[in-house]
């Protein structure tokens, strides 16, 4: 069984991250990090698909996490877990963190699969659209060169 | 004063000219004889006629009147007197009855024809006098059948009366003695008047009797002085008070009768304007005494008889008009004033000759006068009547006032009980109802406290959620990896159980290990441990959660609990652990602590608004560093201390007085009640411990609380 999907989970709270890669690691890819800190480093060494993020952290909270890093990697879609349904968050996440799904915890290990699916779908859509652009743009070339030639023959 | 009325008849002189020589023929028919119709009177104007001249003298009149009557005069007057004897005692009596002559002189021829002289009167003293009587006694010896004639040199400054009397000495003498005893008759009812009088006044002590006792002395010393008695008893040697005594008491009566008179008919009460006239007297009688200490006799007795006059008609007018009035004693002294003024007309009448002279008619003006003062004296004991009814009916007044006033006692208490029945009502209403708003008070109260610990408590719901959502998020997840594990080695196991058949064991074994390896199982088992770790964790977790929650919000705080006050601030700190983990440093440093007679779900409210306020006041200063609350502990045989500290914004000074005042809050609308602060004081105080705060603004606050180890107090 091939795991394509590579997830980054960062959470201050270890326990989360134990039973998050325990829920998930035969589906996914799972990377866990401890701290924004350690999640930046991971993704300096690992392309991410989905990065899942926890709101309330000491220092630095998970929408401010996903802001930073937002102008370095632009294409993970980005989730936010959260213990307590805090509007001034939510808000902040949409607008700030730009996030693909907002999910609380306890989270319902369906819901949180499908999420990271459909994220990873959204994710591979916009790759591949990117591709076939990235295609459709060589291939433009070519014509475009081969009018040329046939212009110039 | 009555024999002024009398003179004031008698401003003429009744004289004729002599036509003969007047005789005196005494003989033994008549052992008494009044002689004044039989003698011969010279009047020496001048006073400057010499005995010899006025033996003389032709100028005699024969007296035409039985008392010669010469009126009010400075003149000298010579009576002579020839006297026959015709009867057989040689010793005869001449007396002249009357005591008041300034001057009596009598001259007698002795054998040789010659004169010689015996002087009497009130120029001289009484002591001379050869019978110690008034009246002017002389002896005459004259032989029977003899002739003799005698000169009498009279003067007086007063009314002159001349009722010459001849006798035997013994007729004369018996005459004397009868009108002596009408005189100590008179004396007698006068000062048995005077004593009563006086008597009633120290009994009574109304002043009208003293006025009449003085009065009654008056009256006396007037009337008697008429009989000459005053100076032979009171000044025997006083010649100048023999004088003066005839001007000074009819004035003195007249005033003194006025001044009774006064007090007696309440005359300022009953008329006001004649009463003022009284002074008018008061003044003229002065008047009149005084010029008769100066020695003008004649002005000083025509004011006093005008006075007199004026005075009695004044008198009778009042007592008339009071008596209209309906004054009782008004009747009393018009009775008495008639009596005596009947006296005086009758003693008049007497003098005119209409009623013959004699010892009754003598006497009618000191029998009036006495009739006057008895009758009088009736008046004033009527007044002791009047005085006892007056008493009585203010006595009977004074009893239904009395009455009355009793009735109006019982009516009050009767209203007083009422009213305090009322009043006692209406404060156990308002007692009932007071009770009432203390009980609601009491229950709003308990609700504001509750409803605050709910704020405080909703504040925190919010983090808590959190907090024990992390644990069950990942023990729920966790049971579930578990479980899908458990499957993976139930299959695993299948996996390996069918290699014990014994069949195709190498294919098995190769089956079961590539299941094993496309399971992971590896992972898997390592993973257990770590998933049973989380279980554990999260468990574990969440009960100090809800047991923190549990010691907060305890629901037997009705109760005094002995408490370890270290468990209380732990599980506040507890529930406290989400806002401060990620901003705040707690230091614990707590000491041995007794355990401390509290309500522990009260205390732990308080250390809960401390805390979160201290909390908040280092969120408020925004700072990157990590905010710092220091909790200390301690306690001493009595107390424990709790010290909670942080270096927040602190307090403002202006504001530190109000933070324990209900509904002050320095926080935005929404974000708290205010009663926070208030509360904690309040319970602390219900735990008779004591609160203090300490702060410095940038620095931090630190609040001091002591709380007594035991209490001895009833709950609340």
């Amino acid at each position: 069984m091939e795991k394509k999907i590579n997830v980054l989970y960062v959470d201050d709270e270890s326990n989360n991250l134990v039973a998050f890669k325990a829920l998930f690691r035969r589906d996914f890819n799972i990377f866990t990090a401890v701290s924004a800190e350690e999640g930046k480093a991971l993704m300096k060494e690992q392309t991410f698909h989905v990065i899942l993020t926890d709101q309330r952290m000491p220092g630095v909270t998970g929408v401010e996490f996903l802001e930073s890093i937002i102008g370095e990697y632009p294409d993970p879609i980005r989730i936010l877990l959260t213990g307590y349904a805090d509007i001034q968050a939510v808000i902040s996440a949409i607008n700030k963190g730009q996030v693909y799904r907002y999910i609380t915890k306890p989270w319902d290990e369906q819901e949180l699969k499908m999420s990271i699916e459909n994220a990873y779908e959204v994710y591979a859509l916009r790759e591949a659209n990117k591709e076939l652009t990235t295609k459709l743009i060589q291939a433009n070339e070519q014509l475009d060169f081969m009018l040329r030639q046939k212009l110039l023959s | 004063m009555s024999r002024y009325l009398v003179s004031m008849f008698f401003f003429l002189s009744f004289l004729s000219v002599a036509s003969a020589t007047e005789t005196v023929f005494f003989s033994d028919n008549t052992s008494r004889l009044d002689i004044g119709g039989s003698i011969e009177i010279l009047e020496d104007k001048a006073g400057a006629l010499s005995f010899e001249q006025a033996l003389a003298s032709d100028q005699y009149k024969s007296s035409t009147q039985k008392v010669p009557n010469l009126g009010l005069s400075s003149s000298a007057f010579w009576l002579k007197i020839h006297i026959r004897n015709e009867s057989s005692s040689g010793q005869l009596l001449l007396m002249l009855e009357q005591p008041n002559m300034d001057e009596v002189a009598l001259y007698f021829p002795k054998t040789d024809g010659t004169y010689t002289v015996q002087k009497m009167g009130e120029y001289q003293d009484f002591a001379i006098r050869l019978y110690q009587i008034p009246d002017y006694l002389f002896r005459l010896s004259i032989l029977p059948g003899k002739e003799v004639t005698y000169l009498m040199r009279i003067k007086s400054t007063e009314q002159i009366q001349v009722p010459l009397v001849l006798g035997t000495e013994d007729s004369i003498l018996n005459f004397l003695s009868q009108k002596h005893i009408l005189s100590g008759i008179y004396f007698g009812i006068m000062l048995v008047m005077l004593l009563y009088n006086l008597f009633i006044y120290f009994t009574v002590r109304d002043k009208s009797y003293i006025y009449y006792v003085v009065y009654i002395v008056i009256i006396l010393l007037t009337q008697t002085s008429l009989q000459g008695f005053p100076f032979q008893y009171l000044w025997p040697h006083s010649p100048w008070m023999a004088i003066h005594g005839g001007f000074f008491f009819p004035s003195l009566v007249g005033i003194a009768g006025l001044a009774f008179l006064r007090v007696f008919l309440h005359t300022s009460e009953f008329t006001p304007k004649l009463d003022r006239i009284a002074v008018v007297f008061y003044i003229i009688y002065s008047i009149s005494i005084l010029l008769a200490i100066f020695n003008i006799y004649t002005a000083s007795y025509a004011l006093m008889e005008i006075t007199a006059m004026l005075v009695s008609t004044y008198m009778l007018t009042m007592g008339i008009v009071i008596y209209r009035k309906g004054y009782r004693p008004a009747k009393f002294f018009l009775i008495a004033w008639t009596f005596f003024l009947v006296g005086v007309v009758i003693y008049i009448m007497k003098d005119f000759g209409i009623f013959p002279y004699n010892n009754i008619t003598r006497y009618t003006m000191q029998t009036g006068s006495a009739f006057e003062v008895v009758l009088i004296s009736f008046g004033l004991a009527d007044r002791i009547n009047i005085l006892k009814k007056e008493k009585e009916e203010s006595q009977t007044k004074a009893l239904e006032a009395l009455t009355e006033n009793e009735r109006i006692v019982k009516e009050q208490n009767v209203i007083l009980e009422i009213k305090v029945q009322e009043r006692t009502t209406e404060l156990e209403a308002a007692n009932k109802e007071l009770s009432e708003t203390f009980t609601n008070l009491k229950e709003t109260q308990s609700q504001l406290v509750d409803s605050e610990k709910m704020a405080s408590l909703g504040q925190l719901t919010a983090g808590i959620a959190h907090e024990i959502n992390n644990p069950i998020n990942f023990v729920k997840s966790n049971i579930k990896s578990l479980k899908r594990t458990l499957d993976e080695l139930k299959q695993l196991y299948q996996q390996y159980a069918l290699i014990e058949d014994g069949h195709q064991v190498a294919e098995k074994i190769a089956a079961a290990q590539k299941l094993k390896k496309d399971l992971d199982m590896d992972y898997s088992i390592k993973e257990i441990d770590d998933l049973l770790h989380g279980i554990d964790d999260g468990a574990t977790r969440t009960s100090e959660i809800i047991k923190g929650l549990k010691v907060f919000s305890r629901l037997d705080e009705d109760t005094l609990k002995t408490t370890d006050l270290h468990e209380g601030l732990n599980a506040t700190l507890i529930l406290l652990n989400t806002i401060l983990k990620d901003k705040v440093l707690v230091e614990k440093k707590f000491s041995q602590l007794p355990p401390v007679e509290c309500y522990p779900g009260k205390i732990n409210q308080v250390f809960m608004n401390i805390l979160n306020n201290a909390i908040q006041a280092i969120a408020e200063k925004k700072d990157s560093e990590k905010g710092h609350i220091t909790i200390c502990t301690s306690s001493d045989a009595s107390n424990v201390y709790v010290s909670i500290k942080d270096d927040g914004i602190g307090i403002k000074e202006e504001v530190l007085p109000r933070i324990f005042e209900p509904f002050f809050s320095t926080k935005a609308v929404g974000q708290g009640m205010g009663l926070g602060l208030s509360i904690t004081h309040s319970i602390i105080e219900k735990h008779h411990g004591k609160i203090k705060v300490l702060s410095e603004v940038g620095k931090g606050s630190e609040f001091v609380i002591s709380i007594p180890i035991t209490q001895q107090t009833e709950k609340f």
